[in-house]
């Protein structure tokens, strides 16, 4: 009761502080008289007075038709952000709880729907980038200049993408430009801390041949303390056009850095290491109605992370190598009433965790894990029905059978009702056979763009998990015991029922406002009540500007309940960024961006652990060169 | 658990009996207006393929690629030029385009249409007729340097001499037409933003009067305001042009093997008082 007064009293403080906001911006939004638009004018150069331009009511966005809960972030949104990695992207999205969010490239924890990171897969140019050791995908490794758009299933998805109980995070990267033979941008921002984001890229098309390459170096002398990071990027990209149809595409991100973990008495942790992710792909139309896509993948990941006292007396060191090889097919044969998709993947995934002072390993296995799917999208009238199985050779535990079955039904061009039920899993760890977590999600939603001025879709989620690792404490811990451990591990059953929505509006005087809420009431088979630190309100807000004369202001913000322990860990406050940026065009293939974001502007605290508390306020400014 | 599932069946079994959404055919147009519903009455008359249209204007914010992913269209056609910047960035489904006035098309891009400006030939025909050999014309290098290229080609063969100027910026109008008084035996009005704008129309015709020389139009608009023939397309039978088009892709036809063309139907009226004025005549000026 008292948490929940609390909680409602940072909320109503909070909501001062989103309506002072609120009122300081219309009064800045004064109502600039776009540009025409070019096809009106065009129109009116023709028919002059007799042009009839009709005006609908404005929706911000159409309703999406799929089944499942899939949010997008498109490449405008992302600039927006002036983000640093995928962790800055995912922070502001409806149902995504952000757990560690410190300097800019250091590790983080992310939840969807609050299933943990070790139940999410993300994917980068369709190659997973989660280790095979504990199933963690460093989202703060993958540098935002790259990412074109992130498309975000909540909920499980393993009858499409394999081993995500909770959802998938998948990453597209930026294409070869089709207009020039050479373009690109150069960026560098400076903050707080020393904390310095520099970029460049290029892009073109020559012939048949498309390229896209990229390079940059984070580095920060860390926020909060032993939090710094200095980590280079390389990443490349060429798509060869086959005559006639099909292209052939070849992607590698090559990684490296080191970076603070933590520090809090007595002990911190560094890490340093290096990823090198390739993949050749081919996408290739065989008929007017069948497409192949085949590709192959390689992931090799090198990481150590040192354990030492806040004096640097070396405790223990951890050496990771992991490799993953592998490949996928998939065929797609489109018709008037039913698209299929039939595929494979074979991954041979090896794994080796060292501990040298324990002369000892802790992991050093391999497996081939080898998927066959089958998805189905049939239609009949504005009804789509999506049944879909998988069947897994998960190569460490039992193999797996996976149904699912989505339905929509358009009840308009621009309102959709949905409903999803699918079984899933996430292999957790190479190490563990019993490592197989798996889920019965079961999810029904409504999304519209019919209201006038507003965009909304709501979801009710049930995600019944089992067989899931925790670590608990022991009610037997004997401290003067030496064999006696204070935690136990256990497998547990948990339950989350929730709801989601979100909102969007369409601009009125150049401003557009965004609003998600997420409400998840878990509990666990061997704990009465609501099971702590699964985020039970998690509330997304963004208001943007955005004016003909390309001045863009963009505020957000993000309040989490983790519902914890409250002695540990801070978490009443909204934590709201701000970020500007102008841009001036010198000719009309060269512009100039001067931009600047203030984050955690109140100084909020949001954190689950006093080991990882987050920065105060702080500030960068920076500057982007297009050519 | 049990709630859910009877509520999805539920819903399933309510909604059966229904019309037919799947479609072949993604309609992207820019804006809602009068003459844009005409062309598609026009496509729909040849194309019997299924549809959807989505205006662009109608919504903040469009992300063609998830639609793209979601309903798999066979074709897109494209309608003005907000819509076909749009829809050639996919790269994946072949693109149809018509009331584009600035299509610029990617070489080697799976897209084709109908421009909206008619053959320069159909121009030269008129000042043939009328009997004047020197025809000046502006143009803005960016929106119209290619049409002015390959009208220059014809009017060479057509023993005409275009007088092309060149105008970056609208305010540049009044003063190049000035640079081509006493030069010229016509005007040739090209539907050009920068050329013609609302603050420039009346000098052409002012221009007009003063010498004494005709102007050619793209517009019946314009005839009323001192144009002497106005040489325009009929919309509705660009939509059929395209429909035909898009019919043939469907039918298996690539997109490569079919070049971008002109309007066909071209409509010509004339100012009987202009004309009579400079003692002019259009053999079937109407």
């Amino acid at each position: 009761m008292k948490k929940c007064g609390a909680s409602i009293l940072s909320i109503t403080a909070s909501t001062l502080q989103v309506s002072v906001m609120m009122a300081c911006w219309l009064s800045l939004a004064a109502s600039p008289a776009f540009a025409e638009d070019e096809d009106q004018r065009s129109l009116e150069l023709y028919n002059g007075s007799a042009s009839e331009f009709v005006s609908a009511n404005r929706s911000p966005r159409p309703a999406s038709q799929t089944a499942e809960n899939i949010t997008v972030v498109t490449a405008q949104e992302i600039e927006a952000l002036n983000a640093h990695t995928l962790a800055d992207i995912l922070t502001v999205i409806p149902g995504i709880q952000l757990e560690m969010l410190r300097t800019p490239g250091t590790v983080s924890n992310f939840e969807v729907q609050g299933s943990s990171f070790n139940h999410v897969l993300v994917l980068i140019d369709n190659i997973p980038i989660n280790n095979l050791s504990d199933n963690f995908p460093d989202i703060s490794a993958i540098p935002a200049q790259l990412v074109d758009r992130v498309e975000i299933v909540k909920g499980a998805a393993s009858t499409s993408w394999g081993s995500a109980l909770g959802g998938v995070v998948n990453v597209i990267t930026k294409s070869p430009q089709q207009e020039r033979p050479v373009a690109g941008q150069v960026s560098g921002s400076l903050g707080r801390r020393g904390t310095a984001d520099t970029r460049a890229e290029l892009s073109g098309m020559a012939s048949r041949l498309g390229y896209y390459l990229s390079g940059g170096n984070l580095r920060s002398d860390g926020l909060v303390p032993n939090n710094s990071i200095n980590q280079s990027n390389l990443y490349g990209k060429v798509a060869y056009d086959l005559p006639v149809h099909g292209v052939l595409g070849f992607s590698t991100l090559y990684l490296n850095g080191s970076s603070g973990q933590f520090a809090l008495y007595p002990y911190k942790a560094d890490q340093h290491g290096n990823q090198l992710l390739s993949n050749l792909s081919l996408s290739y139309p065989i008929s007017d109605h069948l497409n192949l896509e085949a590709a192959l993948k390689s992931k090799v990941i090198s990481q150590e992370i040192q354990i030492k006292l806040l004096d640097n007396t070396l405790l223990q060191v951890h050496n990771t190598e992991e490799s993953s090889v592998g490949g996928s097919a998939s065929l797609s044969w489109v018709s008037d009433l039913q698209r299929v998709v039939a595929g494979v993947d074979y991954d041979h995934a090896k794994a080796r965790l060292r501990v040298p002072q324990a002369q000892q390993d802790l992991l050093n296995r391999s497996a081939d894990r080898v998927g066959i799917y089958l998805n189905d999208t049939f239609t009949i009238g504005n009804l789509a029905l999506t049944p879909s199985v998988r069947y897994d050779h998960t190569g460490t535990g039992d193999d797996l059978f996976n149904p699912s079955f989505g339905v929509t039904y358009a009840l308009t061009d621009n309102s959709v009702l949905r409903g999803y039920t699918s079984r899933g899993y996430s292999i957790t760890s190479l190490n563990q056979v019993n490592a197989v977590e798996e889920v019965w999600t079961s999810q029904i939603g409504f999304e519209s763009g019919d209201i006038p001025y507003l965009w909304m879709k709501g979801t009710l989620f049930r995600n019944d998990t089992w067989n899931v690792s925790s670590t608990v404490a022991n009610p037997n811990f004997n401290a003067s015991d030496p064999t006696s451990s204070p935690t136990l591990n256990i497998k547990r059953r948990i339950l989350k029922k929730g709801g989601e929505v979100e909102l969007r509006t369409t601009p009125v005087m150049n401003t557009s406002l965004s609003a998600g809420y997420t409400f998840i009431d878990a509990h666990a088979d061997d704990t009465p009540g609501v099971l702590p630190l699964v985020p039970r309100h998690t509330v997304k807000l963004g208001i943007k500007y955005q004016d003909q004369h390309n001045f863009r202001v963009l505020l957000t913000g993000s309040y989490i309940d983790w519902n914890g322990d409250r002695s540990n860990g801070k978490y009443d406050d909204f934590v709201w960024d701000l970020h500007l940026a102008k841009k001036f065009s010198l000719s009309s293939t060269l512009s100039l961006e001067l931009f600047a974001s203030v984050r955690n502007i109140f100084d909020g605290e949001s954190y689950v652990s006093e080991r990882y508390k987050n920065p105060g306020a702080w500030a960068e400014a920076g500057v982007r060169c297009n050519f | 658990m049990q709630l859910l599932r009877t509520l999805v069946v539920g819903i399933l079994l309510l909604l059966l009996p229904l019309p037919v959404l799947a479609y072949d055919v993604l309609v992207l147009q820019s804006l809602r207006e009068r003459s844009y519903d005409e062309a598609l009455r026009g496509v729909r008359r040849e194309c019997a393929a299924s549809m959807r249209t989505v205006v662009m204007s109608d919504y903040a914010e469009i992300d063609l690629t998830r639609l793209m992913r979601e309903e798999h269209p066979r074709l897109i056609i494209a309608v003005g030029d907000r819509a076909l910047e749009v829809a050639e960035r996919q790269r994946n489904v072949p693109v149809l385009y018509m009331m584009a006035l600035h299509a610029k098309v990617r070489p080697g891009a799976p897209v084709t249409g109908v421009w909206m400006m008619l053959d320069p030939q159909r121009y030269l025909s008129v000042f043939d007729s009328l009997g004047t050999r020197r025809v000046g014309v502006l143009y803005d290098p960016q929106r119209t340097g290619g049409y002015l290229k390959r009208a220059q080609v014809s009017a060479r063969r057509s023993g005409i001499d275009l007088l092309a100027r060149e105008v970056r910026s609208p305010k540049e109008t009044v003063a190049v037409l000035e640079s081509l008084r006493g030069k010229v035996d016509a005007l040739w009005m090209l539907p050009d933003l920068t050329a013609v704008s609302t603050e420039t129309t009346e000098a052409y015709f002012l221009f007009s009067q003063g010498e004494r020389i005709p102007v050619v139009s793209f517009a019946d608009a314009y005839l009323a305001m001192g144009g002497a023939v106005a040489l325009s397309f009929d919309r509705y039978d660009i939509g059929r042009q395209l429909g035909g088009m898009a019919q043939s892709v469907l039918d298996g036809t690539a997109v490569e093997e079919l070049p971008t063309q002109y309007p066909r139907r071209v409509l010509m009226k004339v100012n009987d008082g202009v004309l009579r004025r400079f003692k002019l005549a259009v053999p079937g000026g109407s």
